[in-house]
């Protein structure tokens, strides 16, 4: 199945964005084109996250730098099978945010930066927890946990 | 019955199919989050005031997140009224300084998020 999204012509980045945008928008085709083992959910989140991209260049203080697209992508492409796909925002200082919410609200929100440790808060049954996640090459450890609990609360 | 609203101007602030207002969209600018008192007022007054924001930022709201100052001064911040312009304020407190500043920041924005009526303007 080919996913396609319109987006505006009015956002179209700035001459510092251009070559990173260019990749994003190959990055874009890509996604359009591409619907293999992850699910429609992943991809709608590429797409979110594409699209706000581009969104951010016309939001002043809200804009998101490439490094933090590609960070965010990263982190995004490591979630693991078994929680669903995060909702896709952008935080004031420009970082992507990450929600995962449940009907109940309870939520777990994640942002990630052009740099450094992602910040998360979590508002689950069993409690509220918030700080910073260790993050190298696979998906934070502290993270699985503790979407373990928003989603399988004992 | 909120008394506080947070105008949302951007579709990633909200998530419509969940009823619930993102804490991205509760997180301080310059250390304060932008405000109306909406004590008395009925929806058009509501969304006058909406519609009066949204020729600054040169866009309608999308909808609002409705707070009680009870759900404010419960996460440890403070809304202070400014009346520039009438019925405007920002809730206030937020930590400004420190190595965590932003996970505290979540944290806080999180416990607004939970408490937070989404309304949305159609």
């Amino acid at each position: 199945m080919i996913l396609a999204r319109h987006v505006s012509a009015a956002h179209r980045p700035s001459r510092s964005r251009v070559s990173y945008a260019e990749s994003v928008e190959a990055d874009r085709e890509i996604v359009q084109l591409t619907h293999r083992a992850k699910s429609r959910g992943y991809w709608t989140a590429r797409l979110d996250l594409i699209d706000l991209f581009d969104e951010s260049e016309s939001m002043a203080e809200d804009n998101m730098l490439p490094a933090t697209f590609a960070r965010a992508r990263k982190l995004l492409d490591t979630i693991p099978s078994g929680f669903p796909v995060p909702e896709i925002g952008l935080d004031p200082d420009g970082e992507v945010a990450f929600d995962w919410i449940r009907r109940d609200r309870t939520l777990v929100s994640v942002s990630i930066g052009p740099q450094g440790d992602p910040s998360y808060a979590a508002g689950l049954v069993d409690g509220t927890a918030y700080g910073f996640l260790r993050w190298g090459d696979r998906f934070p450890v502290a993270l699985t946990d503790v979407l373990r609990r928003l989603y399988h609360p004992a | 019955m909120g008394e506080i609203a947070r105008f949302l101007f951007h579709r990633s602030h909200y998530a419509s199919s969940k009823k619930v207002v993102k804490p991205g969209a509760f997180l301080p600018r310059n250390g304060q989050t932008s405000v109306f008192d909406i004590v008395g007022l009925k929806e058009p007054g509501i969304r006058r005031i909406g519609s009066e924001v949204g020729v600054i930022r040169g866009r309608d709201p999308r909808g609002r997140g409705e707070l009680r100052h009870v759900d404010v001064t419960d996460v440890g911040l403070r809304f202070e009224r400014d009346d520039q312009p009438p019925r405007h304020g920002n809730l206030v407190g937020w930590p400004s300084s420190g190595r965590n500043r932003k996970d505290r920041n979540k944290d806080l924005a999180r416990g607004l998020a939970q408490k937070a009526v989404l309304v949305l303007h159609d």
